[in-house]
């Protein structure tokens, strides 16, 4: 059962469409989880029709129906085009090749947010050490704000304990893992500000996979962590 | 003179009646449902374009009230079109069990600007996930248990009258000049805890009727 939710004000950015890309990958991956925020969600993109339903019109220019009408046959003969000139056996390999690392990532994970699996697929994930029990891998989301990467501590593992220079959203995709906080299990959605130090334990029975969504490099604190510091920062570019 | 008091009386009682009119004609929800509907099954061309005529010129002013300052005309016209394209292409998949017509045309227009202001990010081109697949038809994958019948929406439209100016106002600079909270509390001069709290209890008076 899901515990941690985003807040109310977290899912209006989202159906308003103001959330910045990768925190709203954040908020799609809870979503995956939780049907309680998707029926939120939902309400709000209700309240967002009724209001555009409200705006004062705009006038369009005489001739815009035709220039659409116009449009949209463009964009379908352009479609029949490449799919004409593509062929069959292009997509089809495409296809096999896909779902072959999809496999893979089923077999690992269980099944994932589709948003995630898609930006594990993309590049190969390349796991870096931040200590014995937790690695880390980026993710490209397309942006520039925040650093999306995965986290996964082994069963039982001990993260460094760290500080936040900026907002950290945190997913649980796999596992769970506590800190003097609470107890976060799969689709838990876990919202830190800079200022709130903790250390992730993971589950002894199983390994521990996280989204984490970062605005600036978390801080690690500690004399450990001071040392590891600049491996992650390198690992951010 | 009395012709002339009548004639002025008979224009008043007319004044009075198109503008009756005019609070009637606001077509209930399933007027527009229906005629998406009509375009995802047969590609009605009527259909199509009486939501044109309805949609278009509202979804203009919603890409106006987000770009108030670039007020390059044909790029919010192209914007219109943009989504109406996907209206057009994805009608077949639109239900009316799950969303109003305006709900889901919302829906489209807000991944079109998302889409625009991404494709203005150089980091854009390095992923392929697309923005309908982050703010995904979160209806699609789990079990639905939020019906939505077409009073909902009309009671939402009714609601929306009747909520107080300044509660209003915050969720119009939210939802369609899509300013994230803490940009609306600058603009206004209010705490970031008021901007929340005037969202919230907007957003629950506008579901009050339908819980």
């Amino acid at each position: 059962m899901i515990q941690h939710h985003p807040t109310d004000s977290i899912l209006v950015e989202f159906a308003a469409g103001t959330l910045d890309t990768a925190q709203a990958v954040a908020v799609n991956a809870h979503m995956h989880f939780c049907t309680k925020c998707q029926q939120n969600i939902k309400k709000m993109e209700q309240t967002g029709g009724a209001m555009l339903d409200d705006l004062d019109p705009e006038a369009l220019s005489d001739d815009s129906f035709d220039k659409l009408l116009t449009a949209i046959e463009v964009v379908a003969t352009n479609k029949a085009l490449s799919e004409h000139s593509n062929g069959a056996s292009t997509p089809g390999m495409k296809a096999v090749s896909k779902s072959s690392d999809a496999d893979k990532l089923t077999h690992d994970f269980g099944r994932l947010p589709n948003v995630v699996a898609k930006m594990m697929s993309q590049n190969k994930l390349k796991w870096r050490y931040v200590n014995s029990s937790l690695k880390t891998s980026h993710l490209i989301a397309g942006q520039n704000v925040h650093q999306v990467s995965l986290q996964r501590i082994s069963a039982g593992g001990v993260a460094p304990e760290h500080d936040h220079s900026g907002t950290e959203m945190t997913v649980v995709l796999k596992g769970s893992f506590s800190d003097k906080e609470g107890i976060y299990q799969e689709g838990d959605f876990i919202l830190k500000e800079p200022g709130q130090i903790h250390q992730p334990i993971s589950a002894r029975n199983e390994d521990c996979l996280c989204l984490s969504v970062e605005s600036a490099p978390v801080k690690l604190t500690g004399f450990f962590g001071r040392m590891v510091n600049p491996f992650i920062k390198h690992n951010a570019a | 003179m009395t012709k002339a008091v009548k004639l002025e009386q008979s224009f008043k009682a007319n004044a009075e009646i198109s503008m009756k009119l005019e609070t009637v004609t606001k077509k209930p929800t399933s007027f527009w449902n229906e005629h998406l509907i009509k375009v995802g099954n047969t590609q009605d061309r009527k259909s199509f374009k009486a939501l044109y005529e309805h949609f278009g010129p509202l979804l203009k002013s919603y890409f106006m009230s987000k770009f108030p300052n670039q007020h390059s005309l044909q790029m919010m016209d192209e914007l219109v079109q943009e989504t109406m394209i996907k209206v057009w292409q994805k009608a077949n998949s639109y239900d009316q069990g799950k969303a109003a017509a305006s709900t889901w045309i919302f829906t489209l227009a807000r991944n079109t600007r998302i889409d625009m202001l991404r494709r203005q990010n150089k980091y854009a081109n390095t992923t392929s996930i697309e923005t309908e697949e982050i703010w995904e038809d979160t209806t699609e994958n789990g079990p639905y248990l939020l019906l939505q019948n077409n009073r909902q929406a009309d009671d939402i439209q009714e609601s929306l009258q009747k909520l107080p100016e300044e509660q209003a106002l915050v969720i119009r600079k939210v939802y369609m000049e899509s300013k994230s909270h803490s940009e609306v509390a600058e603009e206004l001069s209010l705490p970031l805890g008021t901007v929340k709290s005037r969202v919230r209890l907007a957003q629950n008076k506008l579901q009050a009727l339908i819980k």
